[in-house]
């Protein structure tokens, strides 16, 4: 007994629609992952200017001493 | 292989248990970067695996699909036209030179563009061919008996889209003028090129028809129009295209807006197709079509929006029809009631209580699901499954309703302009947009979008979720329709009816799905049907869905068998309608974002190519822009409650961006939205930093401001207005990411950088104001400074910003490390050096400084002031007229509130500074001022002989005897600008170094006061003599830090790191030694004053006079200083003559005498001066004589001199408390060592003036004390690991030790032994 194409194609596609689903959830990982990121790197590259913007405060008054 | 997908499933459910950190609200559309369709139509590819009779429709809908396809690019073509004539130069005269040139030019700028249209113009004469050909196949199948047209509803579906097609290109080529600007261009060009080339016949024919096709208005229509007329019965088909919209339209069978407004342009359109100006076409009479029916459709929605910024009249259309009548179509309904269907404020109420009622049971649903997935995957729902598409489907339909809404105001709108002719309107697109919105429809509006943005948002996060339950549903229902309902219908019709049979065979077999694969064999039993009916046939169970040429032909299979209603019984018909109703929306169910991204696109309420056309401009400015006026309308209101909404509407440029790229495929437009973009950011960023600054700045005075007084000002004078205003700023400054034309903005750093610049400018107005003022107002900046730190404190609960320090010591320019002088600094010194010290005179009893009535000095000149910033000042009007009351209270004196704050603000590392120079200044005046004038009025000015009337003389011969010798010294020019002047200024420095040392002495006690606990200072222990041991060791705060670290140390259970207890104990120990009070107390003033005394001592020999003749005392005449004080002083005592004169009191208070109390108590003169000083001399023999003078003159004198004598007692006092003076040379007068010897013995013991270096310096201040600090204590027996020594140097606390003051003793108490 063979099966009909159709019925074949109905099992394949099953095939596919997890294949589907699983890009779906990665692509939902990845977005979220994006902003999780992008908030926890923010709050990194903020620390990172503040601390900057110290150094060259320091250095400002460093110099004084030299000069 | 399963093994390998059951893996990957595995893999892929870990990632949902990733530990995501965002601690965000989301306010703005879901930001999405990788975007993913999990199902999309494959545009009937797949057609030919399907064997059914309605092949050929498919074929025709495949072919429909490609032209929509092509239609779409048309349409985007057309309408994003610009006109590129404008920007060609043109010949003027025919012999222009470089005309030649202009011509090749132009004809090589527009031929691609004239190529375009050319495209455009076969496309539509390609495609009208093509839809008169299917409607001649339509008309073709035309049966005469039942005067019926077998026509599918999918493939009349696709007619509709055509017909809206034409509809829409061919409004579009008529509002395009630019199109025949830029073509007759074109010609003019070609055809001065052509005669030079040959052979260009077939252009010139092609060209014409262009030109007709462009010149002539509705010509797609019209040219349609006569096609259809060509074909016979084609107004039998026509009508059941109507038929089908207003079907459609009455059961509400669409869910995005485009289809419903689709629907709604094709009607009229259709209707104005059928009816021509003879007897035969007349809509009017034409049975198929309910006319009334329509126009009831019409007149609900009498506005739809044609194209982005384009709307159309439903009813216009109708009525260009020839056989137009109005009796039978109607009247329009009243404007002000359509109106109320139109304006989405007359429905924001319940839509928000909708909003809520449909998020909540989303939730609901979505959480359910979760929760019974994590308990058991295979455990059914808490609910029937089949709520779940129903669910999603409602939620379609809101958004849906909603954005059409939307749509359909702004369509209103601009249909209605506001013809108001007071508008300031530069352009009619001013005039629908700008000025066309009330405030209130502004707020609606942005609470809609919000609306939509945020539930569309919430449907497409859950897709993953929803979407395997959705397939697997909707395979479910597909089979059971197929599997069982569709097998007990064709059982039975049994053998009768076959070309129904023969369909339903077809459709079982497309669709079905079986169980094992094959069709359970039993259609040869049938009549066990009813002995085993219960036998049901097992359905597999799959989430996947059909294909969607798959869910198309089950869809014409199924309405083509409802067509034939007659075949079937009620209840199978029944069965057919309702599985047609639900797999109708199939396809939108199952890709759920796809579909709710369409619905939420907004794009059109930003695209005017319409009016920019009509306008002729090439682009409005941003104030015009809808997205803007929302954003802008949010940060001017004083609604808080709005600011969460702010990147809705702003987000309305993802919108436009998206559709520029995406389906308009037109750079130059996403240019010109990315630059407006921009220009809205950097304004929205201005306005919310300002907006947030002065928010947190209000907030701030409003905590600082007196309690009681606010209350009273409350009462009397702004009610409400000082109340901290409210907001909802902080879910805005946490924004880390936001998306902006796929650009990730953080917002919180923007602003954060933004009130860093905020604070410093602040800062710098403060000063500046300080800078353009007198020292009373350095009470203002402590104010000012306090509220900025506080400010500064608010802001970084949310921002991380500067240390405050930095930015304080970088505006007060004062970071140098070496040297100790900022702005405010050297203002205070300057002030005190020009305008205090010469000016102020001061009251011993409210021992305060006013300024003098008269100034002997120039004006003194200061920066200007900085313009008046409201917000830099305290926030707001309310707030600053509160604080400007209470300011003007410490603007007319000088006193301990000006000391306090200007310890405060100066800071007591600077304090060594400004003590410093004002000794200098003090040094200066008395070798440069003082001892010039002396020596002048010793020598020249006091008379030769001073010595002290007898008794007999009284007061009155005493005080005339005076009176004539001091004559000399009363008239001297200089006496009171040069001479007592200098003696105000000196003293007025020293009393404002004692007032500073009290100052510091209290609030040195009050430091004292809060540490003594923490450093077990008890009134006994006070007392106590010191054991010997260090005291630090036996403080609570050191000893009961050290124990519990000990604890710790020997449970290593409980602590992971002891070594942070160990350095909390250091840290203990530190601060204990920091605050305990030094033995060796110190003054500030005592300090001074043993400065002065080294001062002095460069005038010391010459104000010591000449040495007595007689070796003991000179009485009759000297030249000491104090003798030269006598008669100043007597001078300063002089009654007035004239009322209008100003006493020496009034002119330089008390300042003067300190001068001159301390030179004499540091010279050691003071019991000389006090046994031969005139006034004394005088008030003493007033004192023994019997009677009492009574001239007034003598009184007045009498009552100045004995308030001098008062005052230098109690001067003399103070400085015998702070410093007595050098020790005397004491002489010893011995008895002749015999009784003929005529000399006494004299023994001189001189003790000489120590010059040894002052015990505390001034400059070598504070520091000095915590340099010998001991080693740290050794570490405590049984401990095994030792303490980090602390460092010698205490840089890291805050306030430095007090430097000068001594704390005070506790009361002493009597002891209870």
């Amino acid at each position: 007994m063979t099966k009909a194409p159709i019925q074949k194609d109905w099992e394949e596609r099953e095939f596919i629609e997890s294949v589907t689903l699983n890009i779906q959830k990665i692509i939902d990982f990845l977005n979220k992952f994006e902003l999780s990121t992008r908030n926890k790197l923010a709050t990194v590259n903020e620390k990172i200017l503040t601390l900057e913007r110290q150094v060259d405060y320091l250095e400002a008054s460093f110099k004084t001493v030299s000069e | 292989m399963s093994s390998s997908l059951q893996d990957a499933n595995e893999r892929v459910d870990i990632l949902e248990s990733f530990p995501f950190q965002d601690d965000q609200s989301l306010i703005e559309e879901l930001p999405s970067s990788v975007g993913y369709s999990s199902y999309s139509s494959n545009a009937f590819f797949d057609r030919n695996a399907y064997d059914t009779q309605w092949a050929e429709e498919m074929a025709a809908m495949e072919k429909m699909d490609e032209l929509l396809k092509a239609g779409e690019h048309f349409i985007n073509m057309v309408y994003t036209y610009r006109s590129c004539s404008k920007a060609l130069p043109q010949v003027k005269t025919s012999e222009q030179a470089n005309k030649q040139q202009i011509y090749e030019g132009t004809f090589e700028v527009l031929e691609p563009e004239i190529k375009k249209l050319k495209d455009f113009m076969y496309f539509q004469r390609d495609t009208i061919k093509v839809f008169c050909e299917y409607i001649k196949k339509l008309a073709q199948t035309y049966d005469k008996k039942k005067e019926t047209i077998i026509a599918s509803e999918a493939l009349i579906s696709y007619l509709i889209k055509l017909l809206d097609l034409f509809a829409l290109l061919d409004a579009l080529k008529n509002m395009k003028a630019c199109l025949n600007n830029d073509f007759s261009f074109f010609k003019r060009a070609s055809g001065f090129l052509r005669k030079q080339m040959s052979g260009a016949e077939d252009q010139t024919q092609e060209n014409h028809t262009l030109y007709l096709f462009l010149a002539h208005q509705n010509s797609i229509t019209t040219t349609l129009k006569q096609d259809l007329h060509n074909i016979e019965k084609f107004d039998d088909v026509l009508p059941i295209i109507v038929n089908q919209c207003a079907d459609y339209l009455d059961n509400d069978k669409y869910i995005l807006p485009s289809e419903k407004h689709c629907l709604l342009r094709v009607m009229p359109y259709v209707l104005f197709l059928i009816d021509e100006n003879d007897s035969k076409h007349n809509i009017f009479k034409n049975k198929s079509l309910n006319l009334s029916r329509y126009a009831k459709i019409f007149r609900k929605n009498p506005v739809v929006p044609l194209y982005g910024d384009m709307q159309i009249t439903l009813e216009a259309l109708v009525k260009r029809s020839p056989h137009f009548d109005e009796k039978a179509w109607g009247t329009s309904t009243l404007e002000s009631k359509v109106a109320l269907d139109y304006e989405i404020i007359h429905c924001v109420d319940q839509t928000k209580q909708l909003y809520i009622d449909y998020t909540a049971r989303f939730a609901n649903m979505v959480n359910d699901i979760r929760a019974s997935r994590s308990r058991n995957p295979k455990d059914p729902l808490p609910f029937p499954e089949t709520d779940v598409p129903e669910v999603i489907l409602l939620g379609m339909r809101i958004l849906s309703d909603w954005s059409s809404r939307v749509l359909q105001q702004s369509a209103w709108k601009y249909s209605k302009p506001n013809n108001d002719n007071t508008i300031p309107a530069q352009f009619d697109y001013e005039r629908v947009v700008k000025f066309n919105y009330r405030p209130e429809e502004r707020v609606a509006l942005i609470q809609f979008i919000a609306m939509i943005k945020g539930l569309g948002s919430l449907m497409a996060r859950h897709e993953s979720l929803l979407e395997p339950l959705i397939k697997k549903i909707i395979h479910n229902e597909i089979q059971q329709f197929v599997q069982v309902q569709l097998r007990e219908t064709i059982k039975s019709f049994a053998k009768k009816k076959e070309h129904i049979k023969l369909e339903l065979t077809q459709l079982k077999n497309l669709a079905a799905d079986w169980f094992n694969g094959q069709e359970p064999v039993e259609a040869a039993n049938v009549k066990k049907k009813s002995t085993s009916g219960e036998e049901k046939p097992q359905i597999p169970i799959r989430a996947v869905p059909p294909s969607s040429t798959q869910l198309d032909l089950i869809l014409t299979i199924v309405s083509s068998l409802m067509d034939k209603k007659k075949e079937f019984s009620s209840s199978q018909f029944q069965e057919l309608e309702t599985f047609h109703k639900s797999a109708f929306y199939y396809r939108y169910l199952l890709n759920i974002s796809s579909t709710v991204n369409q619905i939420t696109d907004l794009a059109d309420l930003w695209y005017r190519e319409f009016y920019l056309e009509l306008n002729n401009r090439v682009q409005f400015p941003i104030e015009t822009s809808l997205p803007w006026i929302l954003t802008d309308h949010i940060l001017e209101s004083d609604d808080p409650s709005l600011i969460e909404y702010i990147f809705y509407p702003l987000g309305l440029y993802n919108d436009t961006a998206h559709r520029a790229l995406q389906s308009l495929n037109q750079r130059f437009l996403y240019d010109e939205i990315e630059a407006e973009l921009n220009l809205c950011f950097d304004q929205l960023l201005y306005k919310l930093s300002g907006k947030i600054y002065t928010h947190f700045k209000t907030t701030a005075s409003n905590i600082l401001l007196d309690k009681s007084y606010k209350q009273q000002l409350e009462t009397f004078h702004f009610q409400g207005k000082l109340n901290i205003p409210k907001s909802r700023f902080d879910v805005l400054l946490r924004q880390k990411h936001i998306m902006l034309l796929g650009r990730s903005v953080d917002l919180s750093g923007l602003l954060a950088q933004r009130q860093n610049t905020y604070l410093r400018q602040n800062i710098e107005y403060a000063i500046s104001r300080y800078e353009a003022s007198d020292l009373t107002s350095i009470v203002e900046l402590e104010t000012q400074l306090i509220n900025i730190r506080l400010t500064y404190r608010l802001l970084s609960q949310f921002l991380q910003l500067d240390p405050l320090e930095s930015i304080l010591n970088e505006v007060n320019e004062s970071t140098s490390l070496v040297s100790y002088h900022g702005r405010i600094a050297l203002h205070t010194i300057f002030e005190i050096m020009s305008d205090f010290a010469p000016n102020y005179t001061f009251n011993s009893i409210t021992q305060r400084f006013i300024k003098a009535p008269y100034l002997f000095t120039e004006e003194v000149q200061r920066e200007s002031m900085p313009k008046t910033n409201p917000l830099f000042l305290f926030g707001n009007k309310q707030l600053n007229a509160a604080y400007a009351n209470s300011a003007e209270l410490h603007k007319s004196f000088l006193g301990m509130p000006h000391m306090h704050a200007l310890i405060n603000v100066v800071g007591r590392k600077n304090l060594p500074l400004i003590i410093g120079e004002c000794l200098r200044n003090i040094e200066i005046k008395i070798n440069n001022v003082l001892t010039p004038y002396c020596r002048e009025l010793i020598q020249s000015g006091m008379p030769p002989s001073q010595k002290l009337p007898i008794y007999d003389y009284g007061t009155e011969g005493g005080y005339g005897y005076f009176q004539l010798k001091l004559k000399d010294i009363y008239t001297y020019p200089d006496l009171r600008p040069e001479v007592i002047q200098c003696f105000r200024e000196l003293g007025n420095s020293i009393v404002f170094m004692n007032l500073l040392d009290q100052a510091l002495v209290q609030s040195d006690a009050l430091i004292f006061t809060k540490s003594a606990p923490f450093l077990g200072f008890t009134p006994e222990s006070w007392y106590q003599d010191p054991t010997g041991e260090d005291p630090t060791l036996q403080s609570p705060l050191y000893s009961q830090l050290q124990k519990l670290a000990q604890l710790i140390e020997q449970k290593p259970d409980v602590t992971k790191v002891p070594e942070y207890f160990n350095e909390i104990v250091g840290n203990a120990w530190r601060a204990d030694k920091f605050y305990r009070p030094a033995d060796n107390n110190t003054s500030l003033f005592k300090s001074v004053l043993q400065r002065i005394s080294q001062i002095l001592n460069n005038v010391r020999s010459e104000w010591s006079g000449t040495a007595p003749d007689n070796g003991v005392i000179n009485v009759d005449s000297s030249t000491e200083f104090y003798r030269l004080w006598s008669a100043l002083q007597f001078v300063t005592c002089w009654p007035l003559t004239n009322e209008n004169d100003k006493s020496y009191q009034e002119l330089f208070g008390d300042g003067y005498m300190w001068a001159g109390c301390t030179f004499i108590h540091f010279l050691g003169q003071q019991c000389r001066f006090e046994l031969f000083d005139f006034c004394y001399h005088i008030l003493n023999v007033e004192e023994a004589a019997a009677v009492r003078s009574d001239k007034p003159a003598l009184k007045n004198f009498f009552k100045t001199a004995q308030f001098v004598k008062d005052m230098n007692q109690q001067i003399f006092s103070i400085l015998n408390t702070y410093c007595p003076p050098p020790a005397p040379s004491n002489m010893v007068l011995s008895p002749p060592a015999t009784e003929q010897a005529e000399q006494f013995i004299i023994t001189t013991t001189v003790e000489e003036v120590s010059n040894a270096p002052l015990s505390h310096s001034i400059s070598s201040n504070n520091l000095a004390g915590s340099n010998s600090f001991p080693p740290p204590p050794p570490p405590a027996a049984g401990m095994t690991n030792s303490f980090p020594p602390p460092p010698p140097m205490i840089d890291d606390m805050p306030p430095p030790p007090p430097p000068f003051g001594m704390p005070p003793p506790p009361p002493p108490i009597t002891n209870p032994t």
